[in-house]
């Protein structure tokens, strides 16, 4: 994604919205997939994502911000799908999932949404302690108190699947 | 007895590569003599490497944003000149004001969601609020 681009976006070119939008969509879909854990909220969420994305852009004010400000938007918009359901989102492990893989998944949707959001921010989307900071407008403390015990009761969470699945090893 | 809640931060910004050479040394030389923060760093280690599996991409569904539909601004400003012409209302005055009040000044893509309430004020940060904008100006 070019800094260009985004600047064309922010004037309201059409052809660059269209293009940045298009290349986000994979990035979000994938990121409220994991985090909610079914493909049709997560299709609603990168709906509603990209087309405040669309709406608002001309209003950024740090270009350099654009990945922080769509994930504050794409966080808001899981936790209100989050609200409406009241947790009782049925998980959906990716059907092409390896072992590993779905009891990592698993391991993930049993941890709380505070703990599920920032694993993911970090660990699948890469953002810097200070940009999640940024995302979920906390202090950088938090998230980093926030990330200890959420890797650890992944950690946790994945070893107890673990050996309900294949039984204490030896 | 040492701040272990200090040195959990730190071995967040260690595991992460985010921590200081000044921090970082301090952290070693606590770890050298903490078993507690060294066993803390050795699940956090494997914590990572578990989570690394969760970075595989799936395939998101058909581009959903595919289709641009402009609401019918003009049809409604259309339909309003006509119900004008009929009532045989002054149309120098008041029809061109009405349907310059009614051009949109950007255009709407329309990406079939049922609902498109938008909380900006969770954003306000991001944007130049009018205020701002005013203080600028003077």
């Amino acid at each position: 994604m070019s800094k260009e681009m985004i600047i064309r976006a922010r004037k309201g070119e059409r052809k660059a919205v269209e293009a940045l939008l298009r290349e986000w969509q994979p990035r979000i879909y994938n990121f409220a997939l994991k985090h909610l854990g079914n493909p049709d909220d997560a299709s609603d969420v990168t709906q509603q994502v990209l087309f405040t994305v669309s709406r608002k852009i001309s209003g950024l004010r740090e270009v350099g911000a654009f990945s922080v400000w769509v994930f504050s938007i794409t966080m808001n918009e899981i936790r209100k799908v989050w609200e409406e359901r009241r947790r009782e989102i049925p998980l959906q492990v990716p059907s092409s999932a390896g072992e590993r893989e779905g009891l990592a998944f698993a391991a993930l949707h049993l941890l709380p949404p505070h703990q599920r959001e920032i694993i993911l921010l970090k660990e699948v989307e890469g953002f810097s302690i200070k940009e999640i900071a940024r995302i979920l407008s906390i202090p950088e403390g938090t998230v980093k108190s926030r990330l200890f015990y959420a890797l650890k009761a992944l950690r946790e969470q994945y070893l107890k699947l673990k050996e309900e699945a294949y039984g204490r090893p030896q | 007895m040492a701040d272990h809640s200090k040195y959990k931060e730190m071995l967040v910004e260690f595991v992460y590569g985010e921590i200081s050479r000044e921090r970082e040394e301090e952290l070693l030389r606590h770890i050298s003599t903490c078993s507690e923060c060294r066993e803390d760093l050795r699940q956090l280690l494997q914590a990572r490497d578990l989570a690394s599996v969760l970075r595989k991409k799936y395939p998101s569904p058909p581009v959903l944003v595919e289709e641009r539909v402009a609401f019918p601004w003009a049809a409604l400003a259309f339909l309003l000149f006509l119900l004008l012409l009929f009532f045989n209302l002054p149309r120098n005055e008041v029809n061109k004001e009405k349907i310059q009040a009614y051009q949109p000044s950007w255009e709407v893509l329309e990406l079939k969601s049922p609902d498109f309430s938008l909380v900006l004020d969770d954003f306000k940060d991001y944007f130049v609020t009018e205020d701002e904008k005013n203080k600028t100006r003077r």
